[in-house]
């Protein structure tokens, strides 16, 4: 454990706020002080030299002085260091977007998608309390028991002893303390977790219980598992609690001692009156700074956990971009793959785990591809390598004969539509989810991929018609009308190639069967590659070809092959041997 | 203020920890407060230099209080954590109690049960109710209390003043930060759940976007909607700081003004001095009792309103009215009872359209019947009224002749053994998991109903055998082991009935046949519904019934439905056309 995390530190430093912030708390520490100072000589005068209200109106105003201006310069910390947090931590944010949005659709949608959010809603809020709390809290306790000691000292030499060896021990307190707490929580925190796992699966079982009649034991057993919680949790606690305890110990006996030790030379008249008021007010201020140190401390462990995760995201490396001589993607490309192979990294593991060995395909302009094989016989995976989603890692993808690397992705996507098996709606109007396809789409092409899908008059009778929300909060479309909303997209986009994954088991035949008009009509005049779930699909290709473990086990005419090798194929559905 | 009752009703039997704790709590404030003001007083007399033993009581004090508070805080912390979560653990059954009775009709109604987990991490944010919302008001004001009748023992008007200072941080800011919450609470969780979905879409849809050239604007939206939160959090931090400064002036004010009337009051001899320095240190110190209420009345606010939306879940009507008195199962010497529905009609509340109307089907023992049609045509619906997670709106369902409103309904449903499509397992071992269709069934039992499922060598081959954790949700398991593994359960279950809801949906057809015939294996001479949309083998039902849009518009042999040329026809037909994926 250190107290200060280096990079988040240089972060922190390239903003003025940190200065502003510090320069605040010291304001406010020093204004305590003089507080004290005044209030010390106040009551002296009254209590010791009889002096009058009106012989004291000095002190007293400028202790109103004093106080206005602790007040304010502490509350303007308190602002200056939140927004310093937040500022920070919304670069942070614009720095992970962008990044992120440079990566690869594969990197963000597999591996690292529940990462990515945990990342920026918890991962940002620890920040936040790291640079907003424990930072400034580290800082001013360096500087404020610091100018609290340097007045102490020429007054009395023995208090000032005593918190200057005092001192240290608290911050060494809590490195002990809070090393052995925090290993002895990570132990517990499985047990924990298991215990808590069993409380959600109660839950979502509720109605399979109630199918075996025993839903109402399982509720009564909620309340053995939330005893067993509160046990294991407050292992953990007692642990942490302890700690403050030492902390809170040593800060009230020391404040203690220095009362009684200074009350007691102040008897014997070695020492004034004024001094003696002034170091027992002092003293727990001395402390303060420390003891929020120590409440902090939790703050400043989970802020360097986050922040090196979050850094972990940013060093997802991005896809390599084609160096050197850029060019064109031909208006109509006949997309060629030779000899491809392609693998997926495995998360934990360096090794790839192949999923495609040596394909050949050409895909001519005007013409249709279907492919069919089991799952897992590397159809979409295929399907991901002509998007450029994943870089084959051997063979070459051309167009037109130039290799796929020297034409620049955006390029290369321009000239694709990419349908998937799931429609795939997102918050926001009808019109808005069109948009994805197109941004700057006129309304007459809007409604024109609109009715090219068959969808156009479901939109215009709804009530609020294109504005219609949907997703969560909006209104609820059929698997089927979903579905025309990803075909209206891909007519939006008018793109010489398709790469289309077929709806299959999702919807019921008799919704399939209506989709396919539709989508026999974005066929017209385009090459596709789809993956196909229908007989009727096949057919209709120019041709076929069968995947089954990453190779290519047949291609051909489909008449020919659902006539030959594949005429099992209609009765018994895609598994073959 | 109803909800704040309400959670306050459901800490009743632990009202005397609460006390407790509370006690504690103050006790901790008070230790500070004698702290500083035996310190003050201590300097302050040891000024008129009197004999040592004046100055006993007060050296005594000093030290005990420097001990006191630390031990005070640590029992009080202790103490009510341990509080919080028995109040939790309350708040928990409460919910789970009142769920128990809305299942499984809930779960349907609210799909995918978003609206459980988010009640879920609801009620575990309850869990500071009592340390951080509901405590420190009470500590603050016994706090005030106290020291306003402690300070008027020696004046009227000093404790008038810090009566005032005190009164107004403990209602005034706290009154201040619920308002502003009120304020902006609404627009920041809006802001967040929006943040959340943006980022959700953004990282599921990346690769259309990235297609569209759209990625680009959809993050600057993103980050668009950050800063409006942003610009949010830094108003609330404004508020915070403020809060913090006018919480100062009114601290060290109002020893300011005790002051500047203690003077006077001091020079007519009315006040000692010792007794003045300690006062204003009293003061001082007492201001920890309201130090953390603005903190205080903001999470109260929300947790008050989390509470709403929680028990507004509860307060569902239940979806069926159990006969107090129930009847048991008719006992017939048939293996499956006669099923009878008779002019049946069902609507969910929530909705216009009927899901089901006028249907009329007899299962009489030993009968396989299919049911099918379009996705939404109401076959689900029409298990989950003969399972009675709904009541019919009209018409009857006869078990054996009598009303299943009559009956029992757990035991209705365990003598209706029902298999989904989705397999529930829970966290926890094999046994574990088969023992719930059978409590206390011994180990010769379960192999047996694992080996008629087709996983006992798989079992066996287990670490640990039938003792084997199988993770949560069984998700140790492959899918095809967790399928089987449910079959095993519902085996040990031993129905009457079995029903089937799309079990094999989703598997290739080689896995679907295999499962199908081991199914119609086990079902033997007993009952037997099935609700598919995968029409296999449909020649070995009985009776196929076919829904469109809640009505029943064929119904036969599978050959005879065939020649009629109907919806059953076309179903069949475009079934043949699909491909596994």
């Amino acid at each position: 454990m250190q107290f200060m995390h280096p990079r988040l530190f240089r972060t922190a430093r390239s903003r003025g706020g940190l200065y502003l912030t510090v320069f605040l708390g010291f304001t406010a520490g020093v204004a305590t002080v003089v507080q004290a100072f005044l209030l010390a000589e106040i009551i002296d005068g009254a209590f010791l030299r009889h002096l009058s209200r009106g012989d004291l109106h000095r002190p007293l105003f400028l202790l109103l002085l004093v106080l206005f201006l602790r007040a304010l310069s502490a509350g303007a910390e308190r602002y200056s260091s939140r927004r310093l947090a937040l500022g920070l931590t919304e670069e942070i944010k614009e720095k992970l977007i962008h990044h992120l949005s440079r990566l690869s659709p594969l990197q963000l949608e597999k591996e690292q998608a529940g990462e990515i959010q945990a990342g920026l809603s918890e991962g940002i809020e620890a920040l936040r309390a790291w640079f907003g709390d424990y930072l400034p809290q580290v800082l001013l306790s360096a500087v404020v028991p610091l100018t609290v000691v340097l007045f102490v000292f020429p007054r009395d030499l023995l208090s000032a002893g005593i918190l200057l060896l005092t001192a240290p021990l608290i911050p060494l307190f809590m490195v002990l303390i809070g090393q052995s707490a925090e290993k002895k929580a990570k132990q517990r925190f499985k047990a924990l977790r298991r215990m808590g796992g069993r409380f959600l699966d109660i839950i979502q079982g509720l109605g399979t219980l109630k199918l075996l009649g025993r839903s109402r034991d399982y509720v009564e057993s909620i309340r053995r598992i939330s005893a067993d919680l509160r046990h294991t949790t407050m292992e953990v606690l007692r642990q942490a609690f302890l700690s403050a305890l030492a902390l809170e110990l040593l800060s009230t006996i020391s404040t203690a001692v220095v009362a009684v030790e200074v009350g007691l030379r102040l008897l014997y008249g070695h020492m004034v009156f004024r001094d003696a008021f002034l170091i027992v007010l002092l003293a727990p201020e001395f402390y303060l700074p420390l003891r929020l140190l120590g409440q902090r401390f939790h703050a400043g462990i989970e802020g360097v956990a986050a922040a090196e995760r979050l850094h972990a995201l940013l060093e997802i490396p991005e896809e390599p971009r084609p160096a050197g001589n850029q060019r064109a993607m031909p208006e109509h490309p006949c997309i060629e793959c030779r000899g491809i192979s392609a693998a997926y990294q495995r998360r934990e593991s360096e090794e790839l785990s192949p999923v495609l060995h040596d394909i050949d395909l050409i895909l001519e302009p005007g013409k249709i591809i279907a492919l069919a094989g089991p799952s897992g016989g590397g159809k979409t995976t295929l399907a991901r390598v002509l998007l450029r989603f994943l870089e084959p890692s051997a063979g070459r993808l051309l167009a037109d004969g130039i290799p796929a690397e020297e034409i620049p992705l955006e390029d290369w996507w321009s000239r694709m539509s990419w349908v998937g098996q799931e429609a795939s709606l997102i918050s926001g109007s009808i019109e808005e989810n069109l948009r994805i396809a197109r941004p700057t789409a006129t309304t007459r092409q809007l409604e024109g991929a609109a009715a090219s899908a068959l969808i156009l008059d479901f939109i215009e009778g709804l009530p609020q018609g294109w504005q219609t929300p949907l997703g969560d909060d909006g209104a609820r479309l059929s698997g089927g009308q979903a579905h025309r909303i990803s075909l209206a997209r891909a007519f939006l986009r008018e793109t010489p190639i398709l790469i289309l994954d077929e709806p299959g088991e999702g919807l019921d035949p008799p919704t399939l069967e209506a989709l396919s008009e539709t989508t026999g009509r974005l066929l017209e005049h385009r090459s596709a590659l789809i993956i196909a779930h229908r007989i009727e699909t096949l057919r209709r290709a120019d041709e076929m070809v069968y995947l089954e473990e990453g190779r290519i086990k047949h291609r051909g005419r489909p008449e020919e092959l659902l006539a030959g090798p594949l005429k099992h194929l209609p009765e018994r559905g895609g598994t073959v041997g | 203020m109803k909800m704040l009752l309400r959670l306050l009703r459901l800490l009743r039997p632990l009202l005397w920890k609460v006390v407790a704790a509370i006690l504690l709590g103050t006790a901790t404030i008070v230790s500070s407060i004698g702290l500083l003001g035996a310190a003050a007083w201590l300097i302050a007399a040891a000024a008129l230099h009197p004999s040592i033993a004046e100055l006993q009581v007060a050296i005594v004090g000093v030290r005990f209080f420097g001990i006191s508070r630390g031990v005070f805080r640590y029992c009080e912390r202790l103490f009510s954590h341990d509080l919080s979560f028995r109040v939790l653990a309350e708040i928990r059954l409460h919910f789970m109690k009142q769920l128990e009775k809305l299942a499984p009709a809930i779960f349907i109604r609210h799909s995918g049960g978003e609206l459980l987990n988010e009640a879920l991490s609801g009620i575990e944010s309850l869990q500071n109710l009592l340390i951080r919302s509901l405590g420190p008001p009470v500590v603050g004001c016994l706090i005030g209390l106290g020291v306003s009748l402690y300070l008027a023992l020696f004046s009227l008007r000093i404790a008038l003043i810090f009566t005032l200072c005190y009164g107004l941080s403990l209602l005034f800011l706290p009154m201040l930060s619920w308002r502003m919450e009120e304020l902006e609470a609404a627009r920041s969780e809006g802001l967040k759940r929006t943040l959340s979905r943006e980022l959700v879409e953004m990282l599921t849809h990346a690769g259309e976007f990235k297609l569209a050239s759209a990625l680009e604007k959809r993050a600057s939206s993103y980050l668009d909607h950050s800063r409006e939160l942003e610009k949010i959090e830094r108003v609330s931090a404004l508020r915070d700081a403020l809060g913090t400064g006018l919480n100062l002036l009114l601290q060290h004010g109002a020893v300011w003004l005790i002051l500047l009337v203690g003077i006077p009051l001091l020079e007519q001899g009315l006040v000692a001095g010792p007794t003045l320095a300690a006062l204003a240190l009293v003061v001082m110190a007492s201001f920890e009792g309201s130090s953390a209420l603005p903190q205080a009345a903001r999470q109260l606010r929300h947790q008050l309103q989390t509470a709403s939306k929680i028990f507004a879940l509860l307060d569902e009507p239940p979806p069926i009215i159990e006969d107090p008195h129930p009847r048991p199962l008719p006992a017939t010497p048939e293996t499956s009872p006669r099923i009878r529905l008779e002019g049946v009609n069902f609507r969910y509340e929530t909705e216009e359209k009927t899901a089901l109307s006028d249907i009329d089907l007899e299962i009489s023992p030993g009968a396989r019947i299919a049911l099918t049609g379009a996705s939404g045509s109401g076959k689900s619906t029409l298990l989950h009224l003969l399972l009675r997670f709904n009541d019919p709106t009209s018409g009857h369902i006869l078990y054996d002749g009598v009303d299943i409103r009559r009956l029992k309904a757990d035991e209705l449903r365990r003598s209706l053994g029902l298999l989904s499509q989705q397999t529930q397992l829970f966290t926890g071992t094999v046994a574990e998991n088969l023992r719930m269709a059978q409590p206390g069934a011994g180990n010769e039992a379960l192999e047996d109903a694992c080996r008629k499922a087709r996983i006992l060598e798989e079992i066996r081959a287990l670490p640990a055998g039938l003792e084997t954790w199988i993770g949560t949700g069984g998700l140790q398991l492959s899918g095809g082991q967790r399928r089987r593994l449910a079959l095993a359960r519902l085996l040990l279950q031993d129905p009457r009935v079995f029903l089937l809801d799309e079990v094999t949906a989703h598997l290739d057809r080689g896995t679907s046949a295999e499962l199908m015939d081991s199914l119609f294996e086990h079902v033997g001479t007993r009952s037997l519904i099935h609700v598919t949309h995968r029409l296999e083998k449909m020649e070995r039902y009985d009776e196929i019934f076919v829904l469109d849009q809640g009505r029943n518009v064929e119904r036969g042999g599978h050959q005879e439905l065939l020649d009629t040329g109907g919806l059953y026809a076309r179903l069949w037909k475009a079934g043949r056309d699909l491909l596994d994926s």
